[in-house]
């Protein structure tokens, strides 16, 4: 049973049960992202900021904004800047990029060595530590010299992209990262470091919402996917869309690594598993059918 | 045997799973009584991911009841461990069609096969399944009885006589089983039901080293003192598992009895006495995966009240997900927390900042260094900072502070724009002569315009108008700035009158939007209902339309209701949805029709809006609109309609979502109409 003893009192808007139903279903919709009972008050904290710049009394408008305004397409990426968590630091995981730095990598070179060409996309790459730190462990691996060697990072938030376009990082997000590593990658900027230019030119961002068609297919095709800690937010018809998306994206034997705490469990029976060392990862069948058909 | 039943059965024997994976998926288009045998090969193959797609396609696998007892009869296959598993997975997509299957197979199978049927009548709630499964607790065989007892824990979903039979059940096997696994699925289940266990019941249990942690589980909420004393000596328990769950039980607990402060006190005595559980309750106050814990043990340090745990509390402001409960805390420590929160908030990250200078009014009001060190933030260059600082002004600042509020009305950062036109108007409703002194020399078409127009609305809404406001204000209409021109709207609907009227008349035709629906809204604040009438008749936009009736519900319902009413069927959804809200929120008789009437309109999100403003009335009427509901082409409708159901008083609600619930082919509404059966049978207040 949700409770909501301590919600904000006084004169500010609350979020009423129906329109907590009604936006809920429409970020569902229209993002993907799923709030459930006890995400009410979250939810409420988030956008009450929203309101009061737009200047509205009651929630309600602010769905009747969303849904129908002339600026709803405006507010939908405010919205999706408050409703989307950006929390990310470089070699993150790093358990799962040892398997991928030396398992993974080495059967991706294996198997493109006649076309040399290896795609990665970075799906849901905040602000851009994760798809520098794939770029970094693909520099340092040596395998692909001479290669077409790009990685993508896409993500829901217009400033994070622009973050991560930036290249320039605060201490945060070097909590987890061996002091030789970021001797090697970065280059101070006083208080911040910039990611180094080897590593910056085969990095490419842009914003994206991945249930969206027609921006997904601007990927290509993908060799690998990283999409950690992004599923575990998305509403299960909106997971299903996604990791659709990923396996008409990725080449047959291409890769799809996910956070810790996610899998394809009741998502998908169209990926294999793939037991590495340190990690198990999804692998799309080398024998897999056309695009469309999982 | 037909070409495709052939190429199926063909491809489901090739040596590539990836080969029968895909055969498996077109099972459910063969004809019967082949496709049903196709099915259970595939339940039975050696692949999880064949067999795991056979299960997600065995509810469209027809004729249902065939299915389910060929499946149901799989449960008995001793040595084929994955096909079990499989047919237990089938059957629970099936749903409630699977039960009758399961209590057949209940009836002839071994203990194993036993265990898989009572897992089905788990994974598919229903009364007749629960009561299957209350008869089982008798089973000779004990991981049966378990499984049973945690079955039960779900009875809930199937309704609240589900959930009646369920306690009854649960809570005489506590009483009569011997065997602790059984004990301990009795609790777990009663806390899944959340149905209270008297304390005095729990506690010979709480020295049971197996059932120990069980029972301070199940304890969570009581307000028995003796049981609230229980769980704080259990938060110093050393066994990290636990202390963790006696933390979150008596912060339950402490939800239960807030405002109770008796009671509150037994708890915070016991903490104070035990520097083990205090120890505890600060390491899961900061552990930032557990928030469950961190919130419980966030309210729990606020009944001990030490200062030094404060910057921990002032640190969950910052985490979504236990910010309410650190607020609540903060509030317990009143005026004691204000210098610790001053000193956290100064070298704390800026939304951090922000939010300890957001709680400082509501900590200290009386006293003048909260004052100081919000004033102080203004000057910071975080509008993750400024814009708290203002909302935090907004409610103690002084006339001392209008000039400085001011400087920030025109901010490049929308938050604190916003946040300081809020905190100029409230202020200057409390000091209206100071704060028009301030701006006194402000031009209607200068740089203070805005800040100035602000400050006239403000004292005219608080009664304290003056002669030249109205000629102040038509002169900033006319300024170059969208943000100063709808300020001046605002604030001459504050001011009223014909002169007023006339002004605002002039920005109808404002080339920026947010200015021409400020205009439309202040003719209904200044009660211009011909106006908007004639307005409504003709609009074309739906979004200016759906501004035009609101303000003309403002201006006059029974109008606004007269120009909605026939617009609630619209093919455009936007205007149809204003229309909805504006009839919707009359209290005209009327309004019932009319939203019965807007239930039948092509897009589904009107539906829902009609549905919820129904939901609202109470009427039998809307009942009936709900009841139609849930039997909506579009599952989310189904689905918004089982929620609003859930909530519905009648003893009929029931029988249409258990009705419902046995023929919804939907996954996703089924789930809702179980919790919104759940939540009538634990008696949610009506929302």
């Amino acid at each position: 049973m949700t409770r909501r003893l301590f919600g904000a009192g006084g004169l500010e808007p609350q979020l009423r049960a129906d329109e907590y139903r009604l936006l809920r279903d429409l970020l569902s919709e229209r993002l993907g992202l799923w709030f459930g009972p006890e995400s009410r008050s979250s939810l409420e904290r988030r956008l009450r900021e929203r309101l009061a710049v737009r200047g509205l009394t009651s929630f309600a408008d602010y769905y009747q904004l969303l849904r129908f305004g002339s600026s709803a397409a405006e507010e939908w990426e405010e919205a999706a800047e408050l409703l989307t968590t950006h929390e990310t630091y470089f070699f993150r995981e790093d358990y799962q990029l040892r398997a991928f730095r030396d398992e993974i990598l080495p059967m991706l070179a294996q198997r493109g060595r006649a076309r040399k060409r290896l795609h990665v996309w970075s799906a849901g790459c905040s602000t851009g530590e994760e798809a520098y730190t794939i770029a970094m462990l693909l520099l340092d691996s040596g395998l692909f010299e001479g290669w077409d060697v790009r990685v993508y990072g896409s993500d829901l938030s217009k400033r994070c992209v622009a973050a991560a376009r930036r290249g320039v990082y605060g201490p945060t997000s070097f909590r987890a990262i061996p002091d030789e590593l970021k001797r090697r990658w970065f280059v101070p900027q006083g208080e911040l470091s910039s990611v180094a230019p080897e590593a910056r030119a085969l990095c490419h961002f842009g914003q994206m919402n991945l249930l969206d068609d027609e921006r997904t297919h601007l990927v290509g095709r993908c060799d690998a996917i990283f999409c950690r800690n992004v599923l575990l937010y998305l509403d299960p018809q909106a997971r299903k869309r996604v990791i659709e998306t990923f396996y008409e994206r990725l080449v047959p034997g291409g890769v799809l690594l996910l956070g810790h705490a996610e899998s394809l469990l009741n998502v998908s029976t169209a990926f294999e598993l793939l037991h590495l060392e340190e990690d198990l990862v999804y692998q799309k069948p080398l024998t897999a059918g056309p695009p469309g058909k999982t | 045997m037909t070409e495709r039943v052939a190429s199926v059965t063909a491809r489901l024997g090739d040596e590539d799973p990836e080969v029968r994976r895909r055969a498996t998926q077109e099972i459910s288009s063969l004809p019967a009584p082949e496709s049903c045998d196709l099915l259970l090969r595939a339940l039975g193959d050696a692949d999880w991911r064949v067999r795991k797609e056979a299960a997600a396609v065995a509810p469209r696998v027809e004729p249902r009841t065939a299915v389910v007892f060929a499946v149901a009869r799989a449960l008995g296959e001793r040595d084929a461990i994955g096909l079990r598993n499989a047919a237990v997975e089938a059957l629970v997509l099936i749903g409630p069609d699977a039960v009758p299957g399961a209590i057949d197979a209940l009836s002839r199978l071994d203990g194993d096969g036993r265990k898989l049927a009572v897992e089905v009548l788990a994974g598919a709630p229903t009364l007749a399944g629960m009561r299957a499964l209350a008869r089982t607790l008798g089973d000779a065989d004990p991981n049966v009885v378990s499984a049973a007892a945690e079955g039960l824990g779900r009875a809930h979903l199937a309704g609240e006589e589900a959930r009646d039979l369920a306690r009854g059940a649960l809570v005489g096997l506590l009483a009569v089983a011997v065997a602790p696994a059984a004990k301990l699925a009795a609790l777990e289940a009663l806390r899944g039901l959340e149905v209270e266990v008297p304390f005095a019941e729990l506690e010979p249990m709480l020295h049971d080293p197996l059932l120990r942690r069980p029972a301070i589980a199940a304890a969570g909420g009581t307000r028995v003192p003796r049981g609230l004393r229980a769980l704080a000596e259990a938060a110093a328990d050393p066994l990290a598992s636990v202390a963790r769950d006696a933390v979150v039980s008596l912060g339950r607990s402490i939800e239960e009895a807030w405002g109770e402060d008796e009671l509150l006190d037994v708890a915070a005595k016991t903490l104070r006495a035990l520097p083990a559980a205090r120890a505890r309750l600060r390491a899961l106050a900061q552990d930032r995966e557990d928030q469950t814990a961190r919130g419980a043990a966030i309210l729990a340090l606020g009944l001990v009240r030490d200062p030094d745990d404060v910057p921990l509390v002032a640190d969950a402001l910052a985490d979504d997900a236990v910010a309410d409960r650190a607020e609540a805390t903060l509030r317990l420590f009143g005026e004691e927390a204000v210098q610790p929160l001053l000193v956290a908030g100064r070298s704390a990250a800026p939304p951090l900042r922000g939010a300890t200078l957001s709680m400082l009014p509501q900590l200290g009001p009386s006293t003048t260094s909260p004052l100081e060190a919000v004033r102080e933030a203004l000057g910071d260059v975080s509008p993750d900072v400024v814009a708290p600082a203002l909302k935090s002004l907004a409610i103690v600042g002084t006339a001392e502070d209008i000039l400085p509020v001011a400087r920030h009305v025109g901010a490049a950062d929308a938050r604190v724009a916003s946040a300081s036109q809020a905190a100029l108007a409230a202020i200057a409703a409390r000091h209206p002569t100071e704060a028009r002194s301030a701006l006194a020399a402000a031009d209607p078409r200068g740089d203070e315009a805005l800040a100035a127009s602000l400050v006239r609305g403000a004292a005219a809404a608080s009664g304290a108008p003056r002669p030249d406001d109205a000629a102040f204000l038509a002169s900033a209409l006319t300024h170059r700035e969208a943000a100063v021109r709808r300020v001046a709207i605002e604030a001459l609907a504050h001011l009223g009158g014909e002169e007023a009227a006339q002004a605002v008349g002039f920005s109808l035709a404002d080339e920026e939007d947010v200015v021409a629906h400020a205009a439309i809204r202040a003719l209904g604040a200044l009660g211009r209902a011909d106006q908007l009438a004639a307005m409504a008749a003709t609009a074309r936009d739906p979004v200016r339309l759906g501004v035009v009736l609101r303000a003309l519900r403002d201006a006059d319902p029974l109008r606004a209701f007269a120009a909605a009413r026939p617009l609630v069927r619209d093919r455009i959804a936007a205007v149809a949805a204003a229309a909805v809200e504006v009839v919707g929120s009359t209290e005209i008789a009327a309004r019932v029709e009319a939203l019965l009437d807007a239930t039948e309109h092509e897009d589904q999100e009107v539906v829902k809006l009609a549905l919820g403003r129904l939901a609202e009335t109470r009427e039998v009427r809307a009942m009936v609109a709900m009841t139609r509901a849930v039997e909506h082409r579009s599952e989310n409708v189904r689905r918004f309609a089982a929620e609003l159901l859930g909530h519905a008083s009648g003893p009929e609600v029931e029988t249409i979502l258990r009705g419902r619930l046995d023929r919804e082919p939907s996954a996703a509404v089924r789930q809702a109409i179980m919790e919104a059966l759940a939540a009538r049978s634990q008696g949610e207040p009506p929302s």
